[in-house]
């Protein structure tokens, strides 16, 4: 195993008695997209403010490249080939974007030779380059404050690309972004990710499923979880610091509830009311009394309102009987009203991927196709 | 041995009045600096008024005659508030609520009041310093009987102590116990946050500048029974207050109450030659004592304990009491 | 790189070195007009007027690296100044018989000349130690306060604060450096010359104006790389500078030196044109005087400090001789309307509103409407006129791959 770029050993940080990280260790290897999310208040920007070395550790060990960082001042750090990008992006306003670059990938960054020596050709050659590659070539020699928020993100990526870091700490990218702008930076970041380590504390979960491969979650101060963003959009654990309670139906449940979902959304139309119904008849089949089923409800709309494709959910099931439920339930959503093309296409795929025994397949749709008159929804998620 | 602690006593007593005048002047400021983050160089000027109100108040009640020329300093001290209160009022309606933001436009433009407020007296009153007399009771002093050393605790300064005390009492709770003060701390913490809960904040700030400048103007007050009263005499005292706020820890008004006491202590056993006096016996001390002797003057005390403020600042760079979190640096 | 890269590339290059070309002709010019025609024009007394003023002009210059471009509001700079008319004075009144000392020590019964006046005896070593003195204080202050992050109007306090130190040490210190009343050097000769005469004070204003050259070339070049650039990046965010591996201690150290070695340079020449140095030059309103030059000319322009100056202090002469009263409230105003209506002072108005209308009377173009260079710039000429013509490549229609995709696009459906 090669050595982990970043190594956090119990480490915990206290402000006046208030613990922002309590005793979290974390190790990244080379190379790793990682993305930290968390509630407010998980300490995520302290973490950053760690690594950097703006907030010193009341205890426990930071290394890098296994170096330890404790006690070093920020700019010493940044050398050692860490860069950061903060949360509201910070560049120099009254400098145009090329001078923001070149300041950035200066080599010699000691006073005189900064003063005395001459800026090389590769440098500028960098500087052209990263242009490029955050598309601001056209406003090279505007000055930064005429950029607007989402080239200012950019063009603050960019310096830190010119620092060329081996390791690149990004806090919230796409905050204030538009959709469209929030794509190019989740491109930028993935084709980044080649070349660098990098950390990403994001809360856009649309983003986070663009970008992530593996994702940690902090929790007041400490990692809750970790693993991929499937593995940690189902764990009871985060869904419970991000709803503010733990989901009263199994794992499994949910997932079969997922698909069920993703196939109702396959003809494209899936009015809200239905959606209501189906959820008001579930929550009533899990909870007794009316208050819990109305908070159920609630709980169910947040799981379901997220968009999963079926190529994702699908080998999470784990048995031939679960992948039967499945069949069942998804064949009554299409059969209940005329199957269009779309539909059929995203069933056969839906096949395709269960790929389950053609005796199966069929036994079940002739038995849905007799029962259509006396089957409901609810019997199907009754086996489970 | 009585001595030593008569010495003692001594450098004490004059060590917390010279910090309870750095204290008074330095109230408002660590109201308006502390809490506002307002740098006001015309602070001093704010004080100097306070004390020409104290000099107009002390003729005009010597004009009434002998059972009210005894009390004018205390109608002086509520008129030297209202009057540097009022200054303060169109100063920061007037100027400063156009600077809030930016600290060193902030700085340049209550310079360019300071200069201006200094030039208005000398046209208007008189470029000469004018005397305020303290009323009899205040002069003389407390005569303490001890061994050899008779020590006389002085009247005026004894007043002054008891004043400072009760501003800062006031000031305490002013801030913590009125609905104002509550508004005021507010605002302090989180403008907007304040502004969406319905509290004016442009009266709150017009309201706290005016506290700052009246504490100012009772600083002035005070000082007129330590010296005659001229155009330049606030600029004796700003930069000494804003050296106690800033040890103190800006927005921390305990802070200042230490820091005063501990600048005015420290300035005094130096300026008086109390340490060169109390180490001369040693004979090992010698080059100490020739140390402390070159800075046994009120000039050269001032270099020291300047020195010594720069020593602190590089082992607290925030002051004593320092303001913490991730909001404290931007 | 094809022709038509480098058409592209020159007008850029070509408008910087027209400015170089055009600013260096008007230094030459300004240098030969001040130094040959003005002594001929002026009367002795006018000329070191001009002299004093000039020098002053250097000290803004000084100011305006620290606070223009840095922006560190030193109010402390007095210091150095004084530092530096103290360094030159001493070696002037040392021009005495062998085994003289200054006639001042004997009122205070000093014998021995105190130690660190003897290196002042040569004028090498003293035109060093001019700008070396006040440099040294400069950086070990600025370094203690640095160290420690204290900025913005911290810093400005603790100048100010340094200011009253070197101010009560200079007053009460009699035996070393002769107190409140400073050092003469009028009476002083030098080369044989009696310092106050015609013939030295022509020669004091042209070295002035050459200093004055040299030290705008100076702040010049410190300011146009990418030093300059540091500086302006330390003034806008300090923290990126340090997150991006810089340690901005030492550039803020090395200018706030460089800053006081040339208001040193200043002090030197502004006390031998005005004949004394006294620790009045470390009043606390002489110091925050010298910023409001660099503020009326406008920061952050070196053109803008030399002309504030000039400006600032011909209205003050002009003021105080005639309505004394009058001066302190000009410059009380002067502060606030600095401050609030004109930040950018004097050639930032004229850069901003006069320039355009006199090219407009003149019958140049009108300025453009978004950023000039925008406008001008031939690459996005270029890419306008690809816009118009196709469509932009940067979105090709994507073509629908997986069945989420499919899925999140027909959700817009009705």
């Amino acid at each position: 195993m090669p050595q982990p770029i970043l190594e956090i050993d119990h480490l915990t940080v206290s402000f006046d008695g208030f613990k922002a990280l309590n005793n979290l260790t974390f190790a990244m290897q080379p190379g790793e997209l990682r993305v930290i999310i968390g509630p407010n208040g998980a300490g995520k920007t302290t973490f950053l403010d760690i690594i950097t070395g703006k907030v010193q550790p009341t205890s426990g060990s930071v290394r890098f490249k296994g170096r330890d960082l404790r006690k070093l001042p920020e700019h010493t750090i940044s050398r050692l080939g860490v860069g950061r990008k903060f949360q509201t992006p910070r560049v120099y306003l009254n400098l145009t974007v090329r001078e923001n670059l070149d300041l950035a990938c200066n080599r010699n960054k000691n006073v005189l030779a900064t003063l005395f020596k001459k800026p090389e050709k590769r440098d500028r050659a960098t500087v052209i380059q990263l242009l490029e590659t955050v598309s601001l070539a056209s406003k090279a020699d505007l000055p930064a404050n005429l950029l607007s928020h989402g080239e200012k993100q950019r063009l603050e990526i960019g310096m830190l690309v010119a620092q060329s870091p081996e390791l690149l700490l990004v806090d919230e990218p796409v905050a204030g972004l538009t959709d469209e702008e929030t794509e190019r930076v989740g491109d930028l970041l993935i084709s980044l990710a080649q070349s660098h380590s990098i950390i990403v504390i994001e809360h856009d979960m649309e983003f986070v499923r663009q970008i992530a491969r593996q994702v940690t979650v902090l929790h007041q101060g400490s990692v809750l979880c970790e693993g991929s963003m499937d593995e940690i959009q189902d764990d009871p654990r985060v869904i419970e610091v991000y709803l503010g309670q733990a989901p009263t139906i199994s794992p499994s449940q949910l997932r079969i509830l997922r698909i069920a979902a993703a196939m109702a959304w396959a003809d494209g139309y899936f009015a809200p009311e239905q959606l209501q119904v189906i959820l008001t008849r579930l929550s009533r089949k899990f909870a007794p009394d009316p208050t819990q089923q109305d908070d159920l409800r609630q709980e169910l709309q947040n799981y379901l309102s997220k968009e999963t494709s079926l190529e994702s959910l699908i080998p999470q099931l784990e048995t031939e009987q679960e992948k039967e439920q499945v069949l069942k339930l998804c064949y009554e959503i299409i059969r209940a009203n005329t199957i269009n093309e779309q539909e059929s296409v995203v069933y056969q795929k839906l096949l395709e991927l269960l790929n389950l025994p053609d005796g199966v397949v069929s036994q079940t749709e002739e038995a849905i196709n007799l029962g259509m008159t006396n089957g409901t929804l609810d019997d199907y998620l009754n086996v489970t | 041995m009585v001595d030593f602690i008569v010495q003692l006593l001594i450098g004490a007593f004059n060590g917390i009045s010279i910090g309870s005048v750095l204290l008074i002047s330095a109230l408002g400021l660590a109201i308006v600096f502390g809490l506002m983050g307002v740098i006001n160089l015309a602070h001093g000027e704010l004080m100097m008024l306070g004390a020409y109100t104290t000099f107009f108040v002390q003729n005009i009640f010597n004009a009434l005659g002998d059972p009210w020329a005894q009390v004018y300093t205390i109608a002086a001290i509520p008129a030297a508030f209202l009057v540097a209160a009022l200054v303060g009022l169109i100063l920061e309606r007037g100027v400063i609520r156009f600077l809030y933001g930016r600290p060193l436009e902030t700085l340049l433009a209550t310079w360019g009041v300071s200069l201006i407020l200094r030039q208005l007296v000398r046209t208007t009153i008189s470029a000469r310093n004018v005397d305020v007399t303290a009323p009899a009771w205040l002069r003389g002093g407390l005569q303490i009987p001890t061994g050899n050393i008779p020590i006389q605790l002085p009247y005026a300064r004894m007043f002054i102590i008891v004043l400072t005390i009760a501003c800062v009492v006031g000031v305490y709770f002013f801030l913590n116990a009125s609905s104002w003060g509550l508004r005021i701390r507010s605002v302090t913490q989180n403008r907007e946050m304040s502004a969406c809960l319905g509290i004016p904040t442009a009266t709150v700030d017009a309201l706290t500048f005016a506290i700052g400048s009246g504490l100012a103007g009772i600083a002035g007050c005070a000082i007129t029974l330590l010296g005659s009263v001229g155009p330049n005499t606030g600029q004796n005292y700003i930069i000494d207050t804003f050296m106690v706020v800033v040890v103190g820890g800006v927005g921390n008004l305990f802070g200042s109450i230490v820091s005063a006491m501990v600048i005015g202590i420290v300035t005094y056993l130096i300026g008086s030659g109390t340490f060169a006096v109390l180490l001369s016996p040693m004979d090992s001390m010698q080059p100490v004592v020739a140390f402390f002797e070159f800075f046994a003057s009120s000039s050269m005390a001032k270099v020291m304990v300047f020195a010594l403020i720069i020593g602190f600042l590089q082992i607290k760079p925030a002051g004593i009491f320092p303001q913490k979190g991730r909001t404290a640096e931007l | 790189m094809t022709v038509n890269g480098v058409n592209q590339r020159n007008p850029k290059q070509a408008i910087a070195r027209q400015r170089f070309i055009i600013e260096g002709i008007t230094l030459i010019v300004l240098a030969i007009g001040m130094m040959g025609v003005l002594p001929s024009l002026l009367s002795a007394f006018q000329l070191k007027l001009l002299g004093r003023f000039l020098s002053l002009a250097i000290v803004a210059l000084g100011i305006d690296l620290i606070w223009g471009y840095t922006g560190l509001l030193s109010l402390g700079h007095g210091i150095f100044f004084a530092l530096g008319g103290y360094g030159l004075a001493m070696h002037l009144s040392l021009q005495l018989p062998e085994g003289q000392i200054p006639d001042f020590f004997s009122l205070y019964g000093v014998q021995k000349l105190p130690f660190f006046w003897y290196p002042y005896y040569s004028l090498p070593i003293t035109v060093l130690l001019v700008i070396i003195v006040p440099a040294i204080v400069a950086a070990i202050l600025g370094f203690v306060v640095f160290r420690n992050r204290i900025k913005g109007v911290y810093f400005s306090i603790l100048t100010q604060a340094a200011l009253l130190v070197f101010y009560n040490f200079f007053t009460g210190q009699q035996k070393l450096i002769n107190g409140t009343n400073g050092l003469k050097t009028d009476t002083t000769e030098l080369f044989g010359q009696v310092v106050s005469s015609p013939r030295m004070q022509w020669t004091f204003y042209q070295y002035t104006v050459l200093a004055a050259i040299a030290i705008y070339l100076l702040c010049r070049w410190l300011t146009s790389g990418r030093f300059g650039r540091l500086l302006v990046a330390i003034r806008d965010d300090e923290n990126r500078v340090r997150f991006s591996g810089y340690d901005p201690t030492w550039f803020k150290v090395l200018v706030f030196a460089v800053s006081g070695g040339i208001a040193g340079v200043a002090g030197a020449l502004y006390t031998v044109q005005s004949g004394i140095i006294t620790p009045s030059a470390m009043e606390v309103a002489f110091s925050i005087e010298m910023v409001i030059w660099v503020a009326v000319g406008g920061r952050a322009t070196l053109v803008g400090a030399v002309l504030g100056t000039l400006l600032v202090q011909y209205a003050r002469t002009t003021l105080s001789t005639q309505f004394p009263e009058v001066w302190l409230f000009f410059q009380g105003f002067l502060f606030l309307l600095v401050v609030t209506v004109l930040p950018n002072g004097i050639v930032g108005l004229f850069n901003e509103t006069l320039w355009p209308k006199i090219r407009g009377r003149l019958g140049f173009a009108p300025p453009a409407l978004t950023y000039p260079s925008l406008d001008n710039d031939p690459d996005l000429q270029k890419e306008r006129e690809q816009f118009h013509t196709t469509p932009p490549p940067d979105h090709p229609p994507q073509p629908v791959e997986s069945l989420s995709d499919s899925v999140d696009e027909d959700r817009s459906r009705p």
